[in-house]
């Protein structure tokens, strides 16, 4: 009884999973065409908001400045594709190692902060590069940006097979971070944001694990922005600008940033909104605006985390466990223990919810306090 | 617990949400936002599909909202038909994003089936367009975007009534030399492409005409204080060219006031554009600008448009207005020349060769698909207590290459390349 | 005479930011709140002086009425969304980002996407011979006393009442603040109306400056977040030198290297925050 449902499941699973990867392989012949280019565009902004989450679900950091690595990619590919001769594999590395490089340098600027403080020195970096991409007007185009970027040579002419490209790299960049996340590397990264300082008592340094996490994230979220380039066809200051750092946030929130595949979803949401909504209103942007504050009150543990939640105590009512385990301490305090992806443990709401994080050696009696009410907030079941 | 089966679960719920998003409009009551006049009318000939793609939120909202009530104030006087035939209007939103539009662009063409699409103020946003269209053989109207790389190729499919970044200052350089016989200029422009273009094609001709370039400052964009950059104009200029359309225009005169500037300032038509004057108010007193259109311009193309206008806005006609206005004038121009059924690849030829009386005056399209018009000279005076830019002369026939030769012209070097060098 | 110019301009757009920066610091200083939704209050004050004076014509009553009433639109906001997210810096961030879009929106649905021009009061059209060679702008001068008299009145209201007190100590406990007898609900919604109200007064002098239009809210919002984080986060005196600081930064850096304009001012800023994030005068604390 106990053990029949889960086979079941074992079968229903990968049956599900390679129908749908059959469904996104065979998009381009199933949908309206016109969805084609949208469809492309939630695979980038998933692999974007899926990097940004090394850095902000994972680490525990939470970047406002995420948007400096994308614009970063797509310039690369602006820059090399009207200026230069680059085949595409070099624009590839190049948008890479651009990407790993802002990275350090941010995780290195990123150091010595915590909390609000981190919010606001990425915030200042990426505006920095904003700064150089807006007023660089030479190199970069300023407020027009670059535009009549090709992907002649890139693949055969036609929105397929641009979709079926992206979608391999998409993908083969999520495998790479999913077992990157389980790699040493990526499960100190895990740590940090569980409690840096017992990961510095054992002996790790710490520093460096933040430098990885920024260098990882800033490499794939710069992919990602080279595929908007391509895709879109042009770059502009745009792709660097706040409001794009801010979106990958509620991105990664909206979907449930404690999950590999949240952020993935939360872009899906959030572009497939934007897109849907301003096809009958002008008044869209209101539309947005509301779903970042109901995200903000009532979403802390996204989609993914009120999906487990509300399963588990279907499951609870049912009288069967379906969830990952028995339910008590660790489930009451702390919520659905998301199973498979390299898993956070229970109670532990996302620290960077709370400004405080996780950091400090010894807690103050207000921090410590503020924590209690972020997860109190995040896992309280609402009537 | 067996690890990946969540992860993989949200996997196949992403590809549900993707394939949702893909198939969210398959609902046929999923519409466009809907046109001022609501049903299409029946037209003789058939029926024409209208896309019209402009921005309606983010910062060139004025200017898109302008060419849509334009356009669609014409068609209202006419029925709703255009020329023999019924037109049904789709508008969307380009929000000022090239990818977005690129979206919008196809949900025009492909789902609502649209045969010409109208509109566009951002040239990156049309840059990002334009090929997609191309492709799809449905022909672009563009009322607003002034790249000059947009019109350069010959049978084209993209045409332009709006300006290309230079073809209205070119003749400035002639009138500002001559008939105004100011001998030496200092340049203050915005720092992007349409600065550039605008600024350069004047100092091309100025320069060509026997005047001098003496300085060049060029400002970011949303330039929040001019002061900057006002206080280095060199007070030996005869005058300053300036270009700097929008918001940055009301700081800019706000600081040529208050820092007292006294050289006489020309400008390009869109820094002193109706949509601004009643916030420029007294600090552009007497400034003399050139653009393709001007609310005093007398003909009975503009009487029509002036009191239908009026009489629907309760405000001054303006360059964005007439623009969506002659772009309906345009497509009826085109349509009336048809018969049978309204193919994309009809509309363009018949566009082709379009010849209109506008409310600016005569139009044509040059072979790349530019307008060919008159530019007016204007100059920022009080009538009856309203500030208006009053018609002082008119230049005629002016194409995007002004009076030079367009072989000629095409090789010369991009404007972008020769920011910076005018004054040398 | 340039360089004395470029200096008194530099101090003038620094007022205005220091105006604008003001009410974003006690917000944070005393609520730890960041409110990203301060530009668009911003906006809202400059709007509605703008609207009321086109009515009424009357300078003074509008722009008394805007700032109250955007005083009481921040309250608003605050008793209903923000309140129940204190001491989450996140979420707050997110929700006010929100609230900003929404604002933004409105305003261009009701006013449209041309620039306006809210009102000066009268007297200060117009410029200012302050030497031979030097002509000055009446209100920009006006505007440096304005920002050096608010930034005393602030600084004297915080350091003689016991508000500030109070409000933080609910922050840092809101138990223990409530047993002795605060009232915490009532404290954090008169900080956040006083926030915005300061952005309403900093959006009709700052507007009657620059102008306003309803995509210029985050332009606003992130210069003045630099003065605030170089000041030192809640601290009045240090957004006051800061403001000036950059004021005079931005100003140098445009006239002497235009094309490194903005990251002349974000590179410092964001080397400030990683070897001394509490910037200049802010209090010892690295949470």
């Amino acid at each position: 009884m106990h053990d029949s449902p889960r086979d079941r499941r074992h079968l229903v699973v990968p049956l599900l999973v390679a129908v749908g990867l059959l469904v996104l392989l065979l998009l381009p012949l199933i949908i309206p065409s016109f969805y084609l280019f949208l469809s492309t565009r939630i695979l980038v902004f998933g692999l974007f908001a899926t990097a940004f989450n090394v850095v902000f679900g994972y680490a525990g950091m939470p970047s406002l400045g995420h948007a400096a690595f994308f614009g970063a990619g797509a310039y690369v590919v602006g820059l090399a594709s009207t200026r230069t001769e680059l085949p595409f594999p070099v624009v590839l590395l190049l948008a890479l190692l651009v990407g790993t490089a802002l990275g350090v340098v941010f995780g290195l600027m990123n150091l010595r902060v915590r909390g609000i403080y981190l919010l606001l020195l990425t915030l200042a970096l990426a505006q920095a590069v904003f700064g150089l991409a807006f007023t660089q007007v030479s190199i970069t185009g300023g407020d027009n940006g670059i535009f009549g970027i090709a992907r002649e040579g890139l693949v055969p002419v036609g929105l397929p097979y641009f979709y079926w490209f992206v979608l391999g790299i998409v993908g083969v960049s999520l495998a790479l971070m999913w077992q990157f996340m389980r790699s040493p590397v990526g499960m100190a990264i895990t740590g940090l944001r569980e409690s840096e300082s017992r990961l510095a008592a054992t002996g790790y340094r710490v520093g460096m694990y933040r430098v990885w996490a920024f260098a990882v994230s800033g490499a794939f979220a710069a992919l990602a922005g080279m595929l908007d380039a391509y895709l879109v066809g042009s770059v502009s200051p745009a792709n660097l600008a706040f409001l794009l750092s801010a979106e990958v946030v509620v991105m990664a929130i909206l979907g449930g940033a404690r999950y590999f595949f949240g952020p993935f979803l939360g872009a899906a949401l959030i572009l497939g909104l934007e897109f849907y909504v301003s096809t009958f209103t002008t008044r869209w942007t209101i539309v947005l605006g509301a779903l970042y504050i109901v995200t903000a009150l009532f979403m802390s543990d996204g989609v993914l985390g009120r999906i487990a939640h509300w399963r588990q105590r279907s499951g609870q009512r049912a009288g069967t466990a379906t969830g990952p385990g028995p339910d008590g301490s660790a489930t009451s305090s702390g919520g659905p223990v998301p199973d498979g992806v390299p898993a956070l443990p229970a109670g532990a709401a996302l620290p960077s919810m709370s400004g405080s994080g996780p950091a400090e050696p010894t807690p103050s009696r207000s921090t410590a306090s503020a924590r209690t009410t972020a997860s109190a907030r995040t896992t309280e079941p609402r009537p | 617990m067996s690890g990946p089966r969540s992860a993989l679960q949200v996997a196949a719920l992403t590809t549900f949400a993707v394939v949702l998003a893909g198939c969210g409009d398959l609902d046929p009551s999923a519409g466009g936002v809907p046109a001022g006049s609501g049903e299409t009318a029946e037209g003789e000939k058939g029926t024409v599909n209208v896309g019209l793609l402009n921005p309606t939120t983010g910062p060139f909202t004025a200017l898109g909202e302008d060419v849509n009530a334009g356009f669609e104030l014409y068609l209202e006087r006419n029925g709703g038909t255009l020329g023999g035939y019924g037109v049904e209007v789709v508008k969307e939103d380009t929000a000022n994003d090239p990818g977005g539009t690129t979206t919008k662009a196809r949900q025009l063409v492909e789902q609502h089936e649209s045969d010409i699409i109208i509109g566009l103020v951002n040239s990156g946003v049309a840059y990002a367009v334009a090929p997609y269209l191309e492709e799809a053989g449905v022909p672009l109207l563009i009322t607003v975007a002034g790249a000059d790389g947009l019109t350069r190729e010959t049978d084209p499919n993209v045409f332009r009534l709006s300006y290309t970044g230079s073809q209205d200052t070119m003749p400035a350089g002639d009138y500002v030399c001559d008939e105004l016989g100011h001998r030496t200029a200092a340049i203050v422009g915005l720092d992007y492409s349409f600065g550039w273009e605008a600024t350069g094609g004047f100092a091309r001709v100025y320069e060509d005409a026997g005047c001098e370039v003496v300085q060049e400052l060029y400002a970011p964009l949303g330039t929040q204080d001019w002061g900057p950059y006002v206080t280095q104009i060199d007070p030996a200029a005869d005058v300053v060219f300036a270009v700097a359309p929008g918001s940055d225009s009301v700081r800019f005169f706000q600081a040529i006031d208050g820092f007292g500037v006294t050289t006489p300032v020309f400008v390009h038509g869109s820094t002193t554009d109706e949509t601004l004057l009643p916030s420029l108010g007294a600090t552009a007193e007497g400034v003399q600008s050139s653009l393709h259109y001007a609310p005093g311009v007398e003909n009975d193309a503009n009487d029509t448009f002036v009191a239908a206008w009026t009489e629907a806005q309760g405000r001054s006609t303006n360059q964005y207005a007439e623009d969506g206005w002659a772009a309906a004038q345009s497509l009826e121009a085109a349509l009336t020349e048809m018969e049978g059924e309204a193919t994309p690849e009809a509309i363009r030829e018949a566009l082709a060769g379009v010849q209109i009386d506008a409310p600016r005056g005569p139009v044509y399209f040059d072979e790349y698909g530019q307008a060919v018009y008159d530019v007016q000279f204007r100059e920022v005076t009080q009538q009856d207590g309203e500030w208006v830019n009053e018609v002082i002369d008119t230049a005629e026939d002016v194409s995007q290459f002004y009076t030079y030769d367009p072989a000629e012209y095409l090789e010369f070097p991009p404007y972008e390349e020769l920011k910076g060098t005018w004054a040398d | 005479m340039l360089w004395l110019s470029n200096v008194l301009n530099g101090l003038a757009f620094g007022s205005l930011l220091f105006l604008v920066a003001s009410g974003l610091t006690i917000t944070f200083g005393l609520m730890r709140t960041i409110n990203l939704a301060h530009g668009g209050f911003y906006l809202v004050g400059g709007y509605l002086a703008f609207d009321l004076f086109t009515r009424t014509n009357d300078y003074w009553l509008s722009l008394v009425l805007a700032v109250v009433v955007t005083a009481v639109l921040g309250m608003i906001v605050q008793r209903f969304l923000l309140h129940r997210l204190i001491n989450q810096e996140l979420p707050q961030i997110i929700l006010t980002v929100g609230v900003a879009l929404i604002l933004g929106d409105l305003l261009l649905a009701q006013y449209g996407g041309n620039p306006v021009s809210p009102p000066a009061p009268a007297g200060l059209e117009g410029s200012i011979q302050l030497t031979d060679t030097l002509v000055f702008p009446k209100f920009r001068l006006f505007l440096i006393g304005l920002a050096l008299a608010l930034a005393a009145v602030i600084m004297a209201f915080l350091r003689f009442s016991s508000v500030g007190a109070k409000v933080r100590s609910a922050v840092d406990d809101q138990e223990i603040a409530r047993t002795i007898g605060i009232r915490v609900p009532l404290m954090f919604l008169l900080v956040f109306g006083t926030g915005t109200a300061l952005a309403a007064f900093a959006g009709v002098w700052g507007g009657a400056m620059t102008s306003l239009s309803p995509d210029t809210g985050f332009d606003i919002l992130l210069l003045a977040l630099v003065v605030v984080v170089v000041g030192g986060l809640g601290s009045v005196p240090g957004a006051l030198i800061a403001a000036f600081a950059v004021g005079l930064l931005d100003q140098f850096g445009r006239v002497l290297f235009p094309e490194w304009a903005m990251f002349t001012i974000y590179a410092p800023v964001a080397l400030l925050l990683a070897f001394r994030p509490r910037g200049l005068l802010g209090k010892v604390e690295t949470r």
